[in-house]
């Protein structure tokens, strides 16, 4: 089961104090997208990090931003520019 | 495991330093490592030497090849959009591990993909080989989600300002792979003179395929 669908909008979640293993850049972290592809159940790279084998698979998504709504800088003032970025489920919230 | 680590075990770029040693900081601790693994027995020296002959073996011409097959072949090209691993595999392409997974993105006259890996380095290598080093660039990881249509110019790409740009952050086990508009003039051809066409750059995105020459 996914919490999401394709076209959903969702807001990444943030966490300014990461200190172990993520897949989440940080430059997307709090930002708004939308889901455009679902990729299916994978094994948590947080926990594979540290050579933890037993964990439930997550749901992993891609997910599209526009450009003009991750930066502030004039190269992003172009509207057809966008990022698609592969992000986990437990990252994502509803809006 | 992220794509990183197999680059470093066999790293040719490792320079020398001065001092006692003739090796980096990173050569170091990669020889740790590298030793350690073997010592515990984690891995052995045939499977270590067994993955290097395997990821110099495929080139960008696997790449190309699947996508000149995907031109000449519609029926192909609707299966690699709807299964992009499932579809290689029936050329014989298997990724690495059983996560894997391969999207290929297509171009159309509204929308040009890039790819890029801004966490580390991450690239189809079962497919293209081990990535050029401007891939791994700080630079070109950080200005492909900034500027794009930047980076494009960087490399001599001029996209008309209607064509949309796409970049894909390869953050996950998905490994993306471009399907670049198919040059006009080539209905002719046969798969092997379009494969011949398609550039490993095009594949990333920060090129398109060349054109024919003229006859």
């Amino acid at each position: 089961m996914t919490i999401y669908a394709i076209g959903d909008r969702v807001r990444v979640k943030r966490d300014p104090h990461i200190t172990q293993h993520v897949r989440t850049p940080w430059y997307i972290q709090g930002k708004y997208g939308t889901i455009v592809k679902i990729h299916g159940s994978f094994p948590n790279p947080e926990d594979l990090a540290y050579g933890i084998k037993t964990s439930y698979p997550i749901i992993l998504y891609m997910v599209e931003f526009n450009l003009m709504d991750i930066w502030l800088r004039a190269t992003t003032r172009d509207r057809r520019q966008f990022v698609c970025v592969d992000i986990f489920e437990h990252w994502l919230t509803g809006i | 495991m992220h794509d990183n680590e197999k680059d470093i075990v066999n790293d040719p770029h490792s320079k020398p330093v001065h001092g006692s040693s003739n090796m980096n900081p990173v050569g170091k601790r990669v020889e740790a490592l590298k030793q350690t693994l073997l010592s515990k027995g984690l891995i052995t020296q045939i499977e270590l030497e067994a993955t290097i002959i395997e990821l110099d073996q495929r080139t960008p011409l696997d790449g190309a090849q699947i996508i000149a097959k995907a031109w000449d072949d519609s029926e192909f090209r609707d299966r690699l959009i709807i299964d992009g691993t499932k579809a290689v595999s029936e050329l014989g392409y298997t990724p690495p591990d059983d996560f894997q997974t391969l999207v290929i993105l297509e171009n159309t006259h509204a929308v040009h993909h890039l790819i890029v890996c801004t966490l580390c380095s991450c690239y189809p290598r079962w497919l293209l080989g081990r990535p050029p080093d401007w891939y791994k660039s700080i630079a070109y990881r950080s200005k492909a989600v900034l500027d794009p249509r930047g980076v494009l110019e960087d490399f001599g790409l001029q996209l008309p300002p209607s064509i949309g740009i796409r970049v894909v952050d390869s953050t996950a086990e998905v490994r993306y792979m471009v399907l670049p508009l198919r040059p006009s003039g080539t209905e002719n051809l046969t798969t092997k003179q379009l494969a011949d066409l398609i550039t490993r750059d095009s594949l990333i995105g920060v090129g398109v395929p060349h054109s024919p020459k003229a006859s």
